[in-house]
């Protein structure tokens, strides 16, 4: 092992053992990795809780329930009450304890103030049945007959374009990948801002520059740091899908090995661009309370970018997100969103991550100066430019 | 073994360095003198190359200083430079790491040091929870405790106890008696006088002067003077017999004074006779810290 490698790995080991050692780090963790279980879980809970409580004026029609009960779907928990007259159904409304009433006498559905369009359809579907059936015994036909004037016709779909398995999946995991690779570049960015900061405002910086050079400290921060990141972003990863296999609410074939692979690949490139920047940025101040105002410039892009990626999450494939899928600053947010919901050619995912590597480069080698530059200045905030023209011998 | 070389540095239109020159030899303890703002922090980090002169060079051994070769230089910069919620074993353990030591090796180092630094028992306590002076000692531990071959300290004595302070001292004459040129500044000039062979004094970016103690001291235009009588002599007037004399203070049991170095002492003696029965008569070079305010006063009028 070289020496440069060697005090690149001591730094970064350094740098996981102070986080891990942190308290409110595996807090966070934790907090982080409970919240992921019960938003895959969740679902479950809310699917299964299909309820229709009708009320009837009147007396309940021979049929009603059964009609209802088959129009709600087998699972449903359908319960049917007789009122003696309109004004006591319309207060069982009121206080809540139907959701609709029925007049079949009068052919009037009552609503409290929203007419639930999945319920109505269901209600009219029952209404119909049991007229069908009155009339065709009022008509004297067979059960027989009946049975046949109620059969459907058989109807086969085709589709031009192979059905997508689950396209509410799809986007409920590209939105939730991109929050995630949102949220953790810019934690695990900021913490490297910090702790840059703190061997600032600590002078730790002037003891370790005596002894090793600049790049190889900025190198070891942001490979420490970045696989604690990587840590938790796979340990959320195997939540997700543990939970989800458990809950059956989220299974690895309906979304695919290949999003995850895209996703990963362009957190590790967005961290790493994101944290050179936010270590230079760090470079430039003295006191933690001074971050904000080097921040925002470095913050900007990858926000903006990700609040575009969300808000054009319905139509990926329009210009603007296109676009923003190869500009080194966003395509990190951008591109698994685009790989994920549209058929993006691999050589464009592949043209993506070269251009982020080649800016990431270009960056190392001005955001290392300036970081080498920024290190032992104190006091006031140090320009980007001073930073660049003071850089010590040793980097 | 180090040569400091016509350093110059301007931090915009601020003359921080103007020519430092001056050369430590194999073993020397050197006190660096001068008054806040003389370039002594600066010359300092330009030594261990924390920043780039604008102008000269450092030599080690007589060669440019490689970063092989400052990998061998222990430091101990002014301000704490410890990471604050990091137990100390560990800590003083990274560095030595750092500097190139085996993990073993530098844990077993590590410990050594902080034990002989009187942190035995700390070992596992986080710096923060350290007083001052114990945090001092860690900072030594780490400019030590990769056995180096130069060591530079920036005010090591400020904030320190009487006790620490001597453990200090221990620590810095060992080291520079078993050959490794330590350069450390201070501004407790009696200090520096029991400790020191030698010291350097910078004022306002350049060396003012340099060498042995005794040597600048003797070189000074004055002596002090001390004169002892028997029975308490209530006024110093038998001086101003004395070409160039100067009263400094009059105790109950001797008279100070500042005189040329030229001085006639038999016919000093004898004015001082004829004021009491002199019991002691001293005629000696001045203290350090005359030396310091001539050489700072005398670059002062020349600039």
């Amino acid at each position: 092992m070289s020496n440069g490698t060697r005090t690149v790995s001591l730094v970064a080991r350094r740098e996981i053992k102070e986080r891990s050692r942190s308290k409110g780090f595996r807090i966070s963790t934790i907090v982080v990795l409970l919240g992921v279980a019960a938003l895959v879980v969740l679902p479950k809970f809310l699917d299964s809780e299909v309820t229709r409580d009708v009320g009837v004026v009147g007396t309940v029609p021979d049929g009603f329930q059964a009609a209802m009960q088959q129009a709600a779907g087998g699972d449903a928990t359908v319960d049917v009450r007789s009122f003696p007259d309109a004004d006591s159904a319309d207060a069982a409304l009121r206080d809540g304890s139907v959701d609709v009433v029925v007049d079949p006498a009068g052919g009037v559905i009552t609503w409290e103030q929203d007419v639930d369009a999945t319920v109505d359809q269901e209600v009219r579907q029952a209404m119909a049945v049991v007229a069908i059936d009155r009339n065709a015994t009022a008509l004297g036909l067979t059960d027989a007959q009946q049975q046949q004037l109620l059969t459907p016709p058989e109807i086969t779909e085709r589709n031009l374009d192979p059905p997508d398995p689950d396209d509410g999946t799809q986007v409920g995991v590209a939105f939730a990948s991109t929050v995630i690779l949102f949220i953790a570049i810019s934690t695990f960015g900021g913490f490297v801002m910090t702790s840059v900061i703190n061997e600032k405002t600590s002078r730790i910086a002037e003891v370790l520059i005596a002894q090793v050079r600049p790049v190889h400290l900025l190198a070891g921060k942001v490979l420490g740091i970045g696989a604690l990141a990587i840590a938790q972003l796979l340990s959320i990863l195997l939540v997700t899908l543990v939970a989800g296999t458990l809950a059956d609410t989220v299974t690895i074939p309906e979304v695919g090995v290949a999003p995850f692979v895209v996703a990963f690949s362009f957190f590790v490139l967005g961290f790493v661009l994101y944290a050179t920047l936010y270590a230079a940025a760090g470079a430039l101040v003295s006191r933690q309370e001074d971050a904000q105002s080097v921040v925002y410039p470095v913050m900007l892009p990858l926000l903006a970018g990700y609040l575009i990626a969300l808000s054009t999450i319905g139509d990926p494939s329009a210009l603007l997100p296109t676009v923003l899928s190869f500009f080194p600053l966003t395509a990190p947010v951008q591109m698994p969103i685009r790989a994920q919901l549209t058929d993006v050619p691999a050589w464009q995912i592949a043209l993506s991550a070269l251009i982020c590597l080649a800016t990431i480069a270009a960056v190392l080698v001005v955001a290392g100066r300036v970081y080498a530059g920024g290190l032992l200045r104190t006091g006031r905030r140090v320009k980007g430019r001073e930073a660049l023209s003071s850089a010590g011998e040793v980097s | 073994m180090l040569e400091v070389a016509e350093l110059r540095k301007a931090f915009g239109d601020v003359v921080a360095l103007d020519g430092v020159t001056f050369s430590l030899q194999a073993g020397s303890l050197t006190g660096f003198l001068g008054p806040n703002g003389a370039g002594k922090t600066t010359t300092m980090r330009a030594v261990l190359g924390l920043l780039r002169p604008d102008g000269g060079q450092v030599r080690w051994k007589g060669s440019p200083v490689t970063t092989a070769a400052r990998k061998r230089f222990g430091y101990m910069p002014e301000e704490r430079g410890l990471y604050p919620r990091m137990p100390v074993l560990e800590q003083v353990t990274y560095f030595a790491e750092l500097s190139g030591l085996g993990r073993a090796e530098a844990r077993a180092s590590a410990a050594g040091w902080l034990d002989r630094l009187g942190l035995a028992d700390r070992h596992g306590d986080d710096v923060d929870g350290l007083s001052h002076g114990n945090q001092q000692r860690v900072q030594l531990a780490v400019a030590l405790v990769h056995d180096p071959d130069l060591l530079v300290l920036d005010e090591p004595f400020s904030g320190l106890d009487p006790i620490a302070a001597v453990t200090m001292q221990e620590m810095l004459v060992e080291r520079a008696e078993a050959g490794v040129p330590v350069l450390f500044s201070s501004h407790q000039l009696d200090m520096v006088e029991e400790l020191c062979r030698q010291v350097v004094i910078v004022d306002r970016g350049r060396v003012v002067a340099a060498g042995p103690v005794d040597d600048l001291r003797a070189a000074e235009p004055v002596r002090d003077l001390v004169v002892g009588f028997d029975q308490p002599v209530e006024d110093a007037t038998w001086a101003a017999d004395l070409p160039g004399a100067r009263v400094l203070r009059v105790s109950t049991d001797a008279h100070h004074l500042e005189v040329p170095a030229d001085l006639d002492l038999t016919a000093a003696l004898a004015s001082a006779a004829r004021a009491g029965t002199v019991r002691r008569f001293s005629f000696e070079p001045p203290d350090l810290s005359v030396v310091f305010r001539n050489a700072v006063e005398r670059a002062g009028d020349g600039g």
